[in-house]
């Protein structure tokens, strides 16, 4: 019963979401299951809460290495949801508004500490960027040899300095952005993201009907 | 054995579900909202919606005609000339529908992009994107009208005259006959000043064809040339015969009926006889006028007849003027005037509410209105002062009454909590009636408990339906259902039964006396309704509905014929061996785990970004089981780490159950799973932060990522560990197949689970998908050489009937 039940439902839930795609009549239903979607969730977001009080206290109370981080991530958390949800007890509180408005501490926190430090870890990416670049873009066959090339135009000359170079050094008659566009994004670029995408797509739907049909039950854990 | 017997029969039942879903395939319906459309003769109605066209009998049974595309638009001319044709706009042309004996047959009349049909007296000119030409359709005649240099522009002046404009010159249509049944011609003005950024304007009938540089300007129905004057300290030129022209020196306002306030940017044509009593006072640094406006459509202009006298009206506080029109001579118009006032905003509990930007007590815009009538000394006098009710809805003249409705706020105190009405939180809608010939006395307000009284989201936007001009008026309530009031007394005349409504307005259709139709707006019961206008009860409701999406017939039959080829595989997969070629990155997994035990140190499985209601997220989670058996098997620690709360549960109940199904329950860590953060960078920093600590020698990226799919790769590689990672996001590909040691890519993320558990009826599914891609590719060919033949994909829409729902 333990694995039926589990079965049955996705058999159902699944068969209702193909169906209301296509049927007028049903489909409330997409938006039913969503926010049922949505119900389940929030049950699940204690679960994930009381998770990261046991993994990060556990390791600040064995004092294993780097347990301070575990201890700024905790004092983080737990300082964000009395905010978030206790901002009246502080004494500043914002009658009339939401704790996400403009102007509350909260907000201020977002703003001024959480996009900093998201963009400063997303600006790790240029960087990253490079370094892997310099790993992968190496002419070892013919294959590695015609990526290199064809990285080293896009990289180029996709830019106005590229461009810029590329009239400098008289080749302006001939469209360097055009070619790059037309040709090497345009089409090979582009039709091998639409060849894994298709195939992808229809991988997608093997999967749906292996979940629905209950043959692929592995996500549920067990046999 | 037994798993395929349940496959079997979950296959029974799938297919007694396609059976079904192909019997509705075929039921026909309806599914947009209806027009009130036009009528042929007393038996027939037609109704456009964005599916096509449909006709409603007179014993109401609805049937569709089929046209080539969607219908935009029908129009028609007067029932006299028009009496049995009306044209049809649809998305990719324009055809004229004509009633024979055998029903009503299309004649194609034009095929082009863009088209915009103008009613020109009892013909129509129409003009296209591409071809750049103009189409003159009567009610039996079409003519195409060539334009030298191509069409730039088409304005319909009047019922006789229109001007057309060129990229070189301008030329005028005039109507030959009365009835337009003889083609107009092109006659090229004879302009005389030089062309050069000449321009067109229009307004109130006339047109002019002026240069500022030659400040000259030619009326084009009288022919006469008229030269610029100037008054500078309002920014205005004006001309002489009859015309103004507004420049953009200063910006204007108008306050109008229907638009409420109008500022023009460019020149403006005005009619100078209809502003002979017009006023102008300043509002901060814009110029604002206030004049009768007889050229608007609406019945309701303003006949303003007396000198308007600026402290009456106090145009700090002005923000719409509404009027109402009076035709009787002796009567006295009424102005309706909104105000408004500014109060502390209070919230619930009674407590100032500040505005966290200046730090300074938060102010509320209370809206509310007045009503001036005009007294005998030709004076504008006060009736009604309302500062706290609100004007919703129109403001309209039917016959000698006036019909407006309010919203009032009501008053509140500090230190009071405000007792909120969750079910309606705003204040109710209170119809007020006010005789336009004793405005004082002749007064009636429909007020009624809530959910009976009118629906504020579904109140009309431009006219109060009536059914009659002696009534009853018609309105929604909150508690959907539809109210008649007598349009004298204000007392309520019926209630219907609640009605299938949504929030948006219903459209209503008058037709005949005897019943009127309501189109309800419900998604899931969208039905015409025809209701008895004197008990309200339903007579009859047909379903508008469609039973099918008919746009998605492509998709769907794309769908059954993958799924038809998987199923086919799945069965045929128990009967013979299917050859599986090799993936080395999932040929991997068991090495990397290996890699770790050997090392003696954890596995690290990131399941991406999704929640579970992403498929990759599963195809991730199915991995997972499988590497944490190994994990298990090898007592090698594993951390999970998740980004989404439902995802690290069923994250965690797979881990727990891989250790059980190994015989080793005791051995699960509560923290080999962990969530880490919903934020997309906060995970990438918990997830980088996990690998750089405890230097996992073997990193899983499985699942769908974004941005950070190369920096967790790069500090996974930094860090020296063996990494696979696998995804169907064709952007982060390429960044996991430069820093990761093995990639899968797409499909095979999906295959995965098949492949590594080896399970008959899985491996039969991958060939289902190879025949799935065999047949998308097909497709690709077939639809290269149709296209590149001539054979539109409007031919296969056709065919496969979605143009005419």
């Amino acid at each position: 019963m333990r694995r039926q039940i589990p079965l049955a439902i996705t058999f159902l839930t699944g068969l209702m979401m193909v169906i209301q795609f296509y049927i007028v009549p049903l489909s409330f239903l997409g938006d039913v299951l969503a926010s049922w979607f949505q119900a389940i969730t929030a049950f699940a977001y204690v679960l994930a809460a009381i998770s990261l009080y046991v993994v990060n206290g556990k390791r600040v109370r064995d004092r294993v290495s780097g347990w301070p981080y575990n201890l700024v991530l905790m004092i983080a958390l737990t300082g964000t949801l009395y905010i978030g949800l206790f901002n009246d007890l502080l004494g500043f509180g914002y009658p009339g508004h939401r704790p996400t408005d403009s102007g509350t501490n909260f907000a201020w926190m977002f703003q001024y500490i959480f996009t900093p430090l998201s963009a400063t870890m997303f600006s790790l990416l240029a960087f990253y960027i490079a370094s892997a670049c310099y790993r992968a873009f190496k002419a070892r066959s013919i294959e590695a040899t015609l990526l290199l090339s064809s990285a080293f135009l896009v990289m180029l000359f996709r830019v106005p300095l590229g461009e810029y170079l590329w009239i400098k050094a008289g080749l302006g008659p001939i469209d360097i952005v055009w070619f790059i566009d037309t040709f090497i994004m345009g089409a090979f670029n582009n039709a091998g993201q639409r060849a894994i995408q298709v195939a992808a797509a229809i991988g997608l739907i093997s999967v749906s009907l292996k979940i629905i049909l209950g043959i692929e039950r592995s996500y549920l854990g067990g046999d | 054995m037994r798993l395929l017997a349940r496959s079997l029969r979950h296959l029974g039942r799938a297919a007694i579900i396609v059976g079904l879903l192909d019997c509705l395939l075929l039921s026909s319906g309806h599914c947009q909202p209806l027009s009130s459309g036009v009528q042929l003769g007393t038996d027939s109605r037609f109704v456009a919606d964005k599916g096509g066209l449909r006709a409603l009998s007179k014993d109401f049974k609805v049937s569709k005609i089929p046209t080539s595309s969607e219908v935009a638009q029908i129009f028609q001319g007067s029932p006299e000339v028009w009496s049995s044709s009306f044209l049809v706009q649809t998305e990719s042309g324009l055809a004229r529908a004509t009633q024979g004996p055998d029903g009503v047959a299309l004649e194609n009349l034009l095929e082009g992009d863009e088209i915009e049909v103008h009613p020109w007296g009892e013909s129509y000119l129409v003009t296209s994107k591409a071809p750049k030409n103009i189409l003159w359709v009567s009610v039996s005649s079409v003519e195409i009208l060539p334009v030298e240099g191509g069409l730039k522009n088409l304005t319909v002046l009047d019922s006789d005259l229109a001007v057309v404009s060129s990229p070189t010159d301008f030329s005028v249509l005039r109507a030959n006959t009365v009835n337009g049944s003889t083609p107009p011609k092109l006659q090229k003005l004879d302009i005389p000043f030089p062309l050069e950024k000449a321009q067109l304007s229009t307004g109130f009938g006339r047109a002019l064809v002026w240069s500022l540089g030659s400040k000259k300007a030619l009326d084009v129905k009288t022919g006469e040339t008229l030269i610029f004057t100037e008054t500078p300290s309002l920014g205005l030129r004006i001309l002489d015969q009859g015309h103004i022209l507004a420049v953009g020196k200063y910006s204007m306002d108008f306050l109008g009926a229907d638009f409420g306030r109008r500022q023009f940017l460019r020149p403006t044509i005005l009619d100078e006889a209809a502003l002979k009593d017009w006023k102008l006072f300043r509002s901060g640094k814009s110029v604002q006028a206030l004049w009768q406006a007889d050229d608007r459509p609406s019945a309701l202009s303003f006949n303003f007849v007396g000198p308007l006298v600026e402290r009456t009206l106090d145009s700090g506080r002005i923000h719409t003027l509404i009027d109402a029109e009076s035709q009787e001579p002796n009567a006295s118009p009424l102005l309706f005037v909104e105000t408004s006032l500014e109060e502390p905003k209070i919230d619930e509990d009674g407590d100032p509410v500040m505005d966290l930007e200046t730090r300074k007590p938060a102010s509320l815009k209370v809206l509310g209105y007045q009503i001036f009538t005009l007294d005998s000394d030709n004076q504008w006098r006060i009736l009604v002062n309302k500062p706290r009710s609100a004007l919703v809805g129109p403001v309209q003249r039917v016959g000698s009454r006036v019909l407006y409705s309010t919203q009032t706020e009501p008053i509140h105190n500090l230190g009071e909590s405000i007792a909120v009405n969750h079910r309606y939180p705003y204040p109710a809608v209170i119809l007020e009636s006010r005789s336009v010939d004793s405005p004082a006395a002749d007064v009636w307000t429909y007020e009624a408990p809530r959910g009976e009284t009118p629906s504020k989201g579904r109140l009309p936007q431009a006219a109060w339906p009536i059914l009659s001009e002696k009534g009853p008026l018609v309105f929604t309530t909150e508690g959907n259902a539809l109210t008649a009031l007598d349009l004298e007394t204000g007392k309520k005349m019926w209630t219907s039964p609640e009605l299938p409504l949504d929030d948006s307005s219903p459209e209503m259709v008058t037709w005949g006396s005897e019943l009127f139709a309501l189109i309800a707006t419900k998604d899931s019961t969208r039905s015409l309704l025809l209701i008895d206008p004197k008990t309200g009860g339903v007579q009859k409701e047909l379903a508008l509905n469609a039973t099918y999406f008919r746009e998605k017939t492509p998709h769907l039959i794309a769908l059954i014929l993958v799924c038809a080829a998987l199923a086919y595989y799945i069965y045929a997969a128990g009967r013979r061996t299917l050859f599986i070629r090799k993936i080395a990155g999932l040929n991997a997994l068991d090495e990397a785990v290996g890699r770790a035990t050997e090392m003696g140190k954890p596995v690290l499985y990131v399941v991406g970004l999704a929640d579970v209601d992403d498929i990759q997220t599963l195809a991730s989670l199915s991995i997972l089981s499988h590497v944490a058996r190994k994990t298990a098997e090898y007592d090698t620690p594993i951390i999970t780490t998740t980004a989404r709360a439902v995802t690290f549960s069923a994250a965690q109940e797979i881990v727990r159950d891989a250790y059980s199904v190994t015989g080793r329950p005791e051995a699960f860590n509560v923290e080999s799973v962990r969530y880490i953060s919903d934020d997309q960078f906060g995970y990438t920093a918990g997830v980088d932060g996990i690998m750089v600590r405890e230097e996992p020698a073997a990193n899983f990226y499985i699942g769908k990522f974004y941005g950070e799919s190369l920096i967790l790769a790069e500090t996974g590689y930094a860090t020296g560990s063996i990494q696979i990672a696998g995804t169907s996001e064709p952007n982060q590909l390429p960044f996991f197949v430069a820093a990761c040691d093995y990639t899968l890519i797409g499909e095979e993320l999906f295959a995965a689970s098949a492949y590594l558990s080896r399970d008959p009826l899985q491996v039969g599914s991958l060939r289902g998908q190879d025949v799935g891609k065999a047949i998308v590719m097909l497709m690709l060919v077939l639809g290269s050489v149709l296209i590149s033949l001539g054979v539109t994909p409007e031919y296969f829409t056709s065919l496969l009937g979605m143009n005419n729902p």
